[in-house]
């Protein structure tokens, strides 16, 4: 209850050009932010300055917000859009040969985990296999899995067809079973 | 342990890395800064200390800079803005939606009725409810009723039903977020959800409001009209999720709603009704509405206060109407510092009278440095008074995205707008201009062509952009008629408020400025006044010279002290028998009324000095020479008996200067403590010395702390027995005077 009414009053404060508000809304939604912006720019430092720079492009833009709408979703999507352009501003990242599908098959492990410390190795190799996509397909992935979003909402907020963005999801499975069998057949 | 779905993998994933990081600090060091004069600082200067220490955070200043180089929209950010407020304000948004501003206005009116109702009644409060009749019988929510579908739980959790009005609250949880569209989207889900009597009557909806939590919870509340006392039933039909996309969650719920007697312990909270408009102008005469702010409700929470009231200006220039404050009201103790509130949630405010803005402030907390101040500078206000034309000829096959340069600048009144260009959308045309201070907005319309919709956005920069939609654009020589303009209106509007039982139970809090006497001269005025304060803790109070006056505009005005020698032959029947009162000359009649007198600091005089012994024999201390320059660090000891100052001493150093010695005392103090005297006396040997002696104190700008010396002749004994019992006192006390 404390924290409806502190997004609600916060959100009222930066429509008014209270600046305050902006301090409540980082308190309540930074920790999911910096998730979702790491997730996509597997960098913690510019993972940093996304949310940062998304917190207060929101507050200047806050006008454009329907405040009867949820101030989440508006602002974890518009992580996820910063994070992707901020990685793609840096132009280290030009060439990527990791695939999707791994990223998928780590989820399929995940169903079957037995315990902390194998869901903790799991999620450490699921970052590195983040870091092998290119950042339009860790995008996808954080719409799709962690987002929630259908992937025609996907191809619609992307611009893409529909099969664009399967393909982003779901290219070379079949590549994807021989690696994992070559890193010691654990299936 | 259970599967993790991917979304917990990735969040686990990402959580690891990130776990921790505090982001909060750094995005706010980044954001303008409020000053206590409720004006914003841009976020690379640092905010001047209400000291006047001008303390820099330099880790701040290198986070923001490594932000700045690294974020190219953060510098867009960070740019400096020349207004106050670096935000689009509430009132700048309804600019862009003058159909808003008619709905509003629309449901001020049709809750006229309703507030006269209300008039005359002892009305309490509901945390979470809003005001309620105290004494008419309350019913709620027998129980609370949920729903779940498709793993999204709608609860009705409460309802409160007065006689004059239903609120309803309810929350929703497990909605995953892809059910909304984007703002683009439509259709969304716009309906309010129905209160339908077993009658099937249903209910007229007043007011709604939905916020939601970082796990996706919402909370809702709405408030419609009142059931008749004889019905305890009614059904909520929710037709779909406001805001979500047709399909996307499920539609048409219906909850059986059941009404009871209001427990008897169902705490309601009195509402103290305010008799006397705020502030009390002097000048002002009792019968016509009192200017700026009012009072008129005062409600004592669990955790602090909610002050309720109207803001109210007349008179304005081309017959404007107030819109409301261009920016959130400052709040500052009785020593500058911020002090936190919000509007408050539950209060379904409005108000019947045009040109008069509905205000709450709910502050936290309750052990503040009374009185609070509340402060604003500037009020968006509209007129239709003012109106102009021009022309533009777009041929008569204008093309989507062809562009016409005006160039074109208008005069409204003293108001200036550039008409700089006009683009042809394919649906209608958008006009971009350049507004001069104070002008914010325009109107716009099109000599015989109506507009199906319209849209317009204004930043703080002057620039101004209006489109207007036709079904069928007009083409050939349009006559463009400016019909509205809203402008800033700056000012200084303020009033002090403290609860009426913290006279006295805060310490020096309770000092105020009292404008007593105007003597006209014919250049100008005398002021006489006095302080005034309820803390027995006080012996004296008094101004020091540091009083300054601005008008309405918050120009400040020549002001100079004038000695009571030259008061008495200026006004022979006034005699001073307080050593507290002030004299000042206001040079000059050329003002824009009202005058605000500002006082920022006092000197006080303590009623009991604060004694504090510190022993520095352990440290092997002598009175010698050797030991000149020694300085002792003391951990921080607090200055009991003023804890609003915060004030600790943290290291105190011998000194000699010539035949005088004594210590150097390094205090730590709050923004608000501008200086002390510490006196020795207690541990001087008696007989010793010819008793001369230097006692001072100043803040060290560099470090931060407040420093007090106090040198003697005499001799002096340990332990070391420290007195104090003046401070200089910073803060902000105000009186206004209608200048008449």
């Amino acid at each position: 209850m404390e924290q409806l009414t502190d997004e609600s009053t916060a959100l009222e404060k930066l429509k008014q050009g209270d600046w305050s508000g902006l301090e409540i809304l980082v308190r309540l939604h930074q920790a999911k932010a910096l998730r979702v912006a790491f997730l996509i720019t597997q960098d913690v430092a510019m993972a940093e300055d996304v949310v940062a720079e998304t917190f207060l492009h929101l507050a200047t833009h806050l006008a454009h917000f329907d405040q009867n709408r949820p101030f989440e979703p508006y602002l974890l999507r518009s992580v996820a859009n910063a994070a992707l352009k901020a990685i793609q501003a840096q132009k280290r990242h030009l060439s990527f040969d990791g695939n999707p599908a791994l990223v998928e098959e780590i989820f399929e492990r995940g169903q079957s985990v037995e315990s902390q410390v194998e869901a903790l190795e799991l999620s450490r190799r699921l970052n590195e296999a983040l870091q092998q996509l290119a950042p339009r397909q860790r995008l996808a992935i954080v719409q799709r899995y962690y987002l929630e979003m259908s992937e025609a909402e996907m191809s619609h907020r992307f611009g893409v067809a529909p099969g664009t963005i399967k393909y982003l999801l779901n290219a070379a499975r079949s590549r994807l079973r021989s690696l994992l069998g070559s890193e010691g057949g654990q299936r | 342990m259970s599967p993790l779905t991917p979304r917990q993998l990735l969040d686990l994933a990402a959580q690891q890395q990130v776990e921790g990081i505090d982001l909060v600090s750094r995005i706010v060091s980044l954001t303008p800064t409020p000053s206590p004069t409720g004006r914003e600082e841009n976020a690379l200067t640092p905010a001047p200390s209400p000291t006047g220490r001008g303390e820099v955070d330099s880790l701040s200043l290198r986070e923001r800079a490594r932000v700045r180089d690294n974020s190219p929209a953060l510098a867009e950010v960070l740019t400096p803005d020349p207004s106050p407020t670096g935000l689009r304000t509430w009132v700048q948004g309804l600019r862009a939606k003058p159909a808003l501003i008619v709905l509003l206005l629309f449901l001020a009116l049709a809750l006229i009725s309703g507030a006269a109702y209300a008039l005359g009644r002892s009305l309490g409060y509901l945390p979470g409810i809003g005001l309620v009749e105290q004494g008419s019988p309350l019913r709620v929510l027998a129980e609370p009723v949920s729903q779940t579908r498709d793993g999204i739980t709608l609860t009705v959790r409460e309802a409160v039903l007065t006689s004059e009005r239903t609120v309803i609250l309810m929350t929703i949880e497990n909605l995953p977020w892809r059910i909304f569209g984007d703002p683009e989207d439509s259709p969304l889900c716009a309906a309010d959800p129905q209160v339908r009597l077993p009658n099937g009557d249903t209910l007229t909806i007043t007011a709604g409001r939905a916020s939601a939590n970082a796990e996706g919870r919402w909370e809702l509340r709405w408030t419609y009209g009142p059931i008749p006392p004889q019905v305890n039933q009614a059904d909520f039909l929710v037709s779909c999720i406001q805001g979500a996309l047709p399909d996307k969650a499920p539609e048409d719920w219906l909850f059986k709603l059941r009404f009871v007697p209001a427990p008897p312990d169902l705490t309601v909270m009195p509402v103290q009704e305010v008799p006397t408009p705020l502030p009390a102008t002097p000048s002002q005469p009792e019968h016509q509405t009192p200017e700026g702010w009012r009072l008129e409700k005062v409600i004592e929470t669990e955790t602090g206060y909610i002050l309720v009231g109207t803001f109210h200006l007349s008179h304005l220039p081309y017959n404007a109407m107030v819109l409301g404050f261009s920016e959130w009201p400052s709040i500052i103790d009785a020593f500058g510092n911020p002090v936190p509130a919000r509007p408050a949630s539950d209060l379904d405010l409005s108000s019947s009278v045009p040109g008069e803005i509905p205000w709450s402030l709910e502050i936290e907390g309750k052990q503040h440095a009374w009185p609070l101040t509340i402060r604003v500078q500037g009020v968006d206000a509209q007129t239709t008074e003012l109106s102009a034309q021009f022309s533009v000829d777009v041929g008569e096959r204008p093309q989507p995205g062809q562009e016409w340069a005006i160039g074109k600048t208008i005069q409204l009144g003293e108001m200036q707008v550039e008409v700089q260009r006009v683009r042809f959308s394919g649906r209608g045309y958008e006009f971009e201009m350049k507004a001069s201070d104070p002008l914010r907005h325009v109107e716009l319309a099109i000599e015989g062509a109506t507009a199906h919709s319209g849209y317009g956005s204004s930043d703080d920069q002057g620039n101004v952009q209006v489109g207007l939609e036709f079904e069928t654009p007009p083409t050939g020589q349009l006559q463009v008629r400016i019909s509205g303009v809203l402008f800033r209106l700056q000012g200084d509007w303020s009033f002090q408020w403290m609860p009426e039982d913290a006279q006295g139970r805060q310490s020096l809090f309770g000092i105020r400025l009292v404008l007593d006497k105007t003597v006209e001269l014919e250049d100008g005025y005398i002021l006489v006044g006095h302080l005034e304060w309820e803390d027995e803790r006080i012996q004296l109070a008094s101004t020091d010279a540091h009083l300054f006056a601005t008008d309405a505009k918050g120009n400040r005005l020549p002001l100079e002290i004038v000695s009571f020698d030259v008061l008495s032959q200026l006004a022979p029947n006034f005699s001073n028998s307080r050593w507290e009162t002030w004299a000042y000359r206001l040079a000059g009649k050329d003002f824009l009324p009202p005058v605000t007198l500002h006082l920022q600091r006092v000197n006080v005089m303590l009623t009991s000095p604060l004694s504090l012994t510190i022993d520095l024999q352990p440290q092997g201390f002598a009175f010698d020479e050797a030991h000149s320059g020694a300085s002792y660090e003391l951990g921080s000891i607090p200055l009991e008996g003023l804890p609003a100052f915060q004030a600790r001493l943290v290291r105190v150093t011998y000194v000699r200067q010539q035949d005088l010695h004594g210590f150097e005392f390094t205090f730590e103090t709050g923004p608000r403590l501008a200086g002390l005297t510490v006196q020795l006396t207690p541990s001087l040997i008696a007989g010793t010395g010819q008793g001369r002696s230097l006692i001072e104190s100043s803040f060290d700008e560099l470090s931060g702390f407040l420093i007090a010396r106090s040198l003697t002749d005499a001799e002096m004994n340990l332990p070391l027995t420290l007195e104090i019992s003046d401070l200089q006192v910073q803060g902000d006390w105000t009186v206004e005077w209608g200048g008449q």
